[in-house]
């Protein structure tokens, strides 16, 4: 549980940046909670926790996703409003918050595959290497996603 | 070397661990010298840092409570319930959408359908009410037809009778331009005895406008005299100068007026200008072999306008068999029909939208055991003999189709002893193609010897070889002296395998030899220059070539050539015709003596030289339809003279002459084509105004018709395999080269089989109608076609056949003359023209053109009955409308299912909906925190379902009531009313167009839409037809309209009281 409130920025985020969407997201990682929860005993066996939890998560996320409801009123990307705070300390720069918001924004833009590995990388802090087991991709694949999804987030920061 | 921008680019892969070992390290060597890239590499980082800014979010609000107490599966309800309750609206919503789209949906499918099958069964019902209406209206008419007939009858006799008098004209049926006309006139009572009576006489012409009906001004009117021969009986002349052109109207009226008592004026009028009808009757080949068919066409025109007869024909074809045996080959009428399917056959219309009529088709099998072989004679005829009969020969034999085609001409018409013989021969394969340079070996045989082609008697055939064309010219020499004449040529063609023998006659002339002299215009006239036309013939009748001298009281006269045309490769111009021109002087005698063919002694005499009188010469006897006919006329006496060209009995143009003139321009208007009599008239003092014309110079000439369709055949290939199908196309254009309608009768005929045949009589529609049934026996004209061709000498072959035919000089303007002097030939000739004498009875008359409408009427009215018979039928058998009926029967069904399943589903529902809202009350009444409308809602939805409940379950007892006490009052009266109801009166057999025998029943309808109870069909629709009964039989509701009429009941019954009650109810009928 204290894995949970550690992570529960980075995780819901994630979850907002993947379903596009605050409700969904929340019940998501609730969802991903309960699931750790239930299968707490076999918790010893886990090596990197973050690395778990974030792989529940995303297949909860997934689960979600592959719903015939969820697909239908998927909203447009970037129609549902941004939540009204974030994580950053409130001395940022009115210039800082703009260029966070474009972040934002180009992030929802990615690709979702992008996206995936991008949060995973810089939220979830996983390896290459995890994030390609856990999306059955090659390495490489997962490194030429990441690169792309940085060459686009550093082109809004232009 | 990583060069700084190389370096800063990586910047942000190298802070997420994206570069490779090696890549890393040679940025760290660069970072490590170079402090741009070091500031760079601050600026990546503080990117870095901006960027998992941006990826996290701050979801403090979020808290991550373990279900303590609680089993994990019981946890999800804290997040479930709330998708639950967001989603399952939309579950409902989706399903109530997915309910309308396919009720809708459903809806309009069935609705569609049902509408369709409604339209297509309304449509159906209204054509066979149509057509039961029309069939009726026509039985009904006819019905009625004969007794009006008789009252008509009747009251025209009684007409006729108060007159006293009637008037019988004996004379042409038709007047003929250029020539008198006489008519006897007899006057009778009607013991048809002759009484005396005040004649007059007039012959008036209806302009076209008039004759159209529309009131127009009259045509002339000229009063002729009228010549008592005896009391009851008179004769009138119409003249011959009578300008009866193409489009007018002549009619003779006769008025009487008995002389004695109180007898009437009788006022009679005969058209005079009725059509002559004559036919060209035509088979498709000359031989056929038994077992095939003869297919044969008649086409029957007016003789002047060439256009198909406007009434109706009734054409009777006959086939005589060469024991004398006749057979029937068929009776038509003579519109042109084609099948129209279902619908019956239809009338071919012409260009001027009426039925194309005149031509009759049929066909005549040769499969009839025991058919001879030989010539038979197939004839065409009209019942009430509108036409001279017209007669084709064909030949019937065993033949056995030849393996090459051989054609083989003379080059003249007859051969004397010593003549060198010409025979163009041309063999050719079935396929057409020649065959070439190929050895022919010729025979010639002359009284049983064989000869070669010195003259000199041989034992051997003489050889010849073919050309490139396969064609090959058998030239011989007859001997100097022949005795009996009895030669023949046997031709024997070889072409590899196939040998095919041709013989055929020689024409031999030797001794004896008839020549006729036809001086143009008629006579020789001493001092008036003349050209004589002539004609050679065999003892058979056949044509001979001649060439000879004119003799002048035994000698020679110079520089006139006696010879006749002919042509070595055209057998056409070789007719035995020539002409040949002198002065005739008085008192001489002028014979013609033969020198070719050698050995005939006889002279023969021309006619004699008259000391005074009218010559008569047209330079050009063959002119076109732009060109004036030019007639040059010479006379020895000082009277006036009238020339006329007259084309079929109708004026082409008329000119007088002063004394002394000679030269005649004729100029003729209009397109009429084909022969022209020009007939030159002596005006002598008559007894009164009007003087005498006298008929002294006549001859035909032929003017080429403006108007003419030329046929093209073109088929799409050169060649076909046996089997192979042949596409013909066929145009038809007019002489300006227009595309005209035609009727075309088409015949695919074996070439070897017309060669076989060697036909030469056969001839087209043009050349029948336009040129040989003015010339002397036709039938036996041979190649009359090419006289009608371009070729160069068919110009002059027409011209010495026109000028040949002196036989019939002055034929209209005496005909009882013509009569005397060729009496076989005149008959045909005169009813032919419409010259025949017939009587014409007018009372009788008018009783026959009585009976000739109502029959016209009655026949019409018959084809009505039978067309709407036929149309009844049709809508009977559709299978559509069936269909159809059968589909709309069970929506029907479907329906009163419904009906009859509404009630008690209507009020389960309602009771369902009640027990609900009352339930759902009581738990909002006892659930705290709920709203206090939300219970008062229920019930009141409780109570509006007990009301509805209440309501139907009222109006359901109150139908059953009614039903029951229907039943007890109808009793089974009912079910019989109904019965009847269902049958619709049967329609009254009506008579055949003759008025006698019944028609079969007419079958009833089936599939009808009467509608429940009223006047249904009886038989084959499921579910309408027999409902009313049925439903009753089978304990189930009657139908609304039973159900209205069942109200209807009750309503008597009450207002009748008690008593009426008991009384059974009287089935009314309905519809």
């Amino acid at each position: 549980m204290r894995a949970f409130n550690d992570l529960r920025d980075e995780l819901v985020s994630t979850l907002w940046f993947v379903l596009n969407s605050q409700d969904d997201a929340q019940d998501v990682a609730q969802e991903a909670f309960l699931r750790c929860w239930r299968t707490q005993e076999g918790l010893p066996d886990v090596q990197n926790l973050r690395a778990w939890i974030f792989r529940v998560a995303l297949n909860a996320a997934k689960d979600l996703q592959r719903s015939a409801w969820r697909r239908r009123v998927k909203p447009l990307v970037g129609a549902e409003a941004m939540p009204t705070h974030d994580a950053t300390p409130p001395a940022r720069t009115l210039e800082e918050k703009e260029s966070l918001e474009q972040l934002r924004q180009a992030l929802l833009r990615l690709r979702p595959e992008e996206k995936e590995v991008f949060l995973l990388r810089q939220n979830g802090e996983l390896t290459y290497e995890q994030i390609a087991e856990l999306h059955n991709r090659p390495v490489g694949t997962v490194k030429t996603q990441m690169r792309s999804a940085l060459q686009k987030l550093r082109a809004a920061l232009a | 070397m990583l060069s700084c921008h190389g370096c800063q680019e990586r910047m942000l892969e190298h802070l997420y661990d994206l570069l490779e070992a090696d890549e890393r390290s040679a940025l760290q060597a660069h970072l490590d010298g170079c402090p741009d890239c070091q500031a760079a590499l601050v600026r990546a980082r503080a990117q870095r840092q901006l960027l998992a800014a941006a990826a996290k979010l701050d979801f403090s609000s979020v808290r991550f409570t373990p279900p303590a107490e609680l089993p994990a599966t019981e946890v999800l309800p804290l997040v479930q319930p709330t998708r639950l309750r967001r989603r399952w609206p939309r579950w409902v919503a989706a399903a109530a959408v997915l309910l309308a789209v396919g009720l809708a949906s459903a809806g309009t499918w069935f609705g569609r359908d049902y509408y369709q099958a409604q339209a297509k069964v309304e449509r159906h019902d209204a054509q066979l009410a149509q057509a039961r209406q029309e069939m009726g209206d026509a039985e009904r008419t006819l019905r009625v037809l004969p007794q009006q007939q008789a009252e008509k009858l009747q009251a025209l006799r009684r007409e006729q009778m108060e007159k006293e008098i009637q008037v019988v004209a004996r004379g042409p049926k038709v007047l003929s331009a250029g020539a008198p006309s006489t008519y006897q006139i007899q006057t009778l009572n009607f013991n048809n005895t002759f009484v005396p009576a005040k004649l007059s006489a007039r012959v008036e012409e209806e302009s076209a406008v008039a004759a159209a009906g529309a009131g127009g001004p009259r045509g002339f009117s000229k009063a002729l005299d009228v010549v008592r021969e005896r009391d009851g009986l008179y004769r009138v002349t119409v003249p011959p100068d009578l300008d009866l052109r193409a489009d007018r109207r002549v009619n003779l009226v006769i008025s009487a007026r008995g002389e004695g008592g109180r007898q009437a004026e009788l006022s009679e009028r005969l058209e005079l200008s009725r059509p002559v009808y004559l036919t060209h009757l035509a088979t498709d080949k000359p031989m056929y072999q038994l077992g095939e068919t003869v297919r044969f066409r008649s086409l029957t025109l007016d003789r002047f306008s060439l256009k198909p007869a406007a009434e109706d024909l009734r054409l009777v074809y006959t086939v005589t068999l060469p024991s004398g045996e006749v057979r029937p080959a068929g009776r038509v009428a003579d519109t042109l029909v084609i099948d129209g399917g279902v619908q019956g056959a239809a009338a071919v219309l012409g260009p001027d939208g009426k039925p194309v009529r005149g031509i009759g088709a049929g066909e005549f099998p040769l499969t009839a055991p025991n058919l001879p072989g030989g010539e038979y004679i197939l004839s065409v005829r009209e019942e009430q003999n509108r036409f001279p009969e017209q007669k084709r020969k064909f030949l019937v034999n065993k033949y056995q189709k030849p393996q090459l085609n051989v054609e083989l001409d003379y080059n003249r018409k007859t051969y004397g002893p010593g003549d060198e013989v010409q025979a163009a021969c041309k063999a050719t394969t079935p396929l057409g193609a020649p065959v070439k340079d190929r050895p022919v070996a010729a025979t010639v045989q002359i009284d049983g010897k064989t000869y070669g082609a010195d003259g000199k008697p041989a034992d051997k055939a003489i050889t010849f070889r073919t050309d490139a064309e396969g064609k090959v010219t058998v030239r011989f020499k007859l001997p100097p002296q022949i005795e009996r004449g009895q030669a023949s040529l046997a031709v024997r063609f070889e072409d590899g395998g196939p040998v095919q023998t041709l013989v055929r006659p020689i024409p031999l002339v030797l001794k004896k030899l008839k020549l006729e002299f036809y001086p143009e215009g008629g006579d020789l006239v001493a001092g008036l220059p003349a050209r004589v036309y002539f004609q050679a013939l065999t003892p058979l009748g056949k044509a001979a070539d001649v060439k000879g001298r004119l003799l002048e009281d035994g000698e020679p006269l110079e520089g006139v050539a006696v010879e006749t045309l002919t042509d070595d490769r055209e057998p056409g111009v070789n007719q035995g015709m020539g002409r040949f021109a002198f002065t005739p002087k008085v008192g001489r005698k002028y014979e013609l003596r033969v020198d070719a063919p050698v050995g005939i002694t006889e002279h023969f005499a021309l006619p004699g030289v008259k000391d005074g009188g009218v010559t008569l010469t047209v330079p050009e006897g063959v002119v076109g339809p732009e060109q004036p006919i030019r007639v040059t006329v010479r006379s020895t006496r000082q009277n006036p003279l009238l020339v006329g060209a007259y084309c079929r009995g109708r004026v082409l143009d008329q000119v007088a002459l002063k004394p002394g003139e000679t030269e005649a321009v004729l100029k003729p208007a209009g397109p009429a084509g084909g022969t022209v009599r020009v007939t030159v008239f002596e005006q002598l003092p008559g007894d009164g105004e009007r003087p005498n014309l006298r008929p002294v110079a006549e001859r035909l000439i032929y003017r080429r018709p403006a108007e003419r369709v030329d046929i093209d055949l073109q088929a799409d290939r050169t060649a076909y395999e046996p089997g192979q199908k042949a596409k013909v196309t066929v145009t038809a254009r007019n002489e300006k080269g227009e595309p005209a309608p035609a009727v075309l009768m088409v015949a695919v005929v074996d070439k070897s089989v017309l060669t076989l045949a060697d036909e030469k009589t056969a001839r087209a529609m043009p050349t029948f109608f336009l040129l040989t049934t003015e010339v002397r026996r036709p039938e036996d004209l041979e190649y009359a076609d090419f006289l009608l061709t371009p070729h160069p000498k068919a110009e002059q072959a027409l011209d010495l056949l026109l000028g040949t035919q002196g036989w019939r000089r002055f034929a209209e303007q005496d005909p009882a003359k013509f009569r005397q002097r060729d009496p076989a030939e005149a008959e045909r000739y005169l009813v032919m023209t419409g010259q025949s004498v017939q009587p014409t009875a007018f009372a009788q008359q008018e009783v026959q053109q009585v009976r000739r409408e109502f029959a016209a009427r009655a026949e019409a009215l018959g084809d009505q009955y039978h067309k709407a018979e036929a149309a009844a039928k049709a809508a009977e058998g559709d299978s559509d409308a069936k269909e159809a009926a059968a589909l709309l029967a069970t929506y029907h069904g479907y329906f009163d299912k419904a009906r009859r399943a509404a009630p008690p589903v209507g009020g389960v529902l309602l009771a369902l909906l009640m027990l609900g809202a009352l339930v759902l009350g009581a738990v909002q009444t006892v659930r705290r925190g709920a709203p206090a409308w939300r219970p008062a809602v229920c019930y009141a939805t409780a109570l509006a379902s007990f009301a509805g409940l209440v309501v139907l379950g009222a109006l359901s007892f109150r139908s059953e009531a009614a039903k029951q006490q229907v039943a007890l009052a109808t009793g089974e009266a009912a079910p019989a009313a109904a019965e009847r109801m269902e049958r619709p009166p049967l329609p009254p057999s009506p008579p055949g167009p003759g008025g006698g025998g019944a028609r079969p029943a007419v079958p009833l309808p089936k599939g009808g839409r009467g509608g429940e109870g009223a006047a249904a069909v009886a038989e084959g629709s499921p579910g309408r037809a027999a409902r009313p009964a049925d439903d009753r039989r089978q304990g189930r509701p009657p139908g609304p309209a039973a159900r209205r009429g069942q109200r209807r009941q009750r309503r008597r019954q009450q207002r009748a009281g008690p008593a009426g009650r008991q009384r059974p109810a009287r089935p009314r009928r309905r519809g």
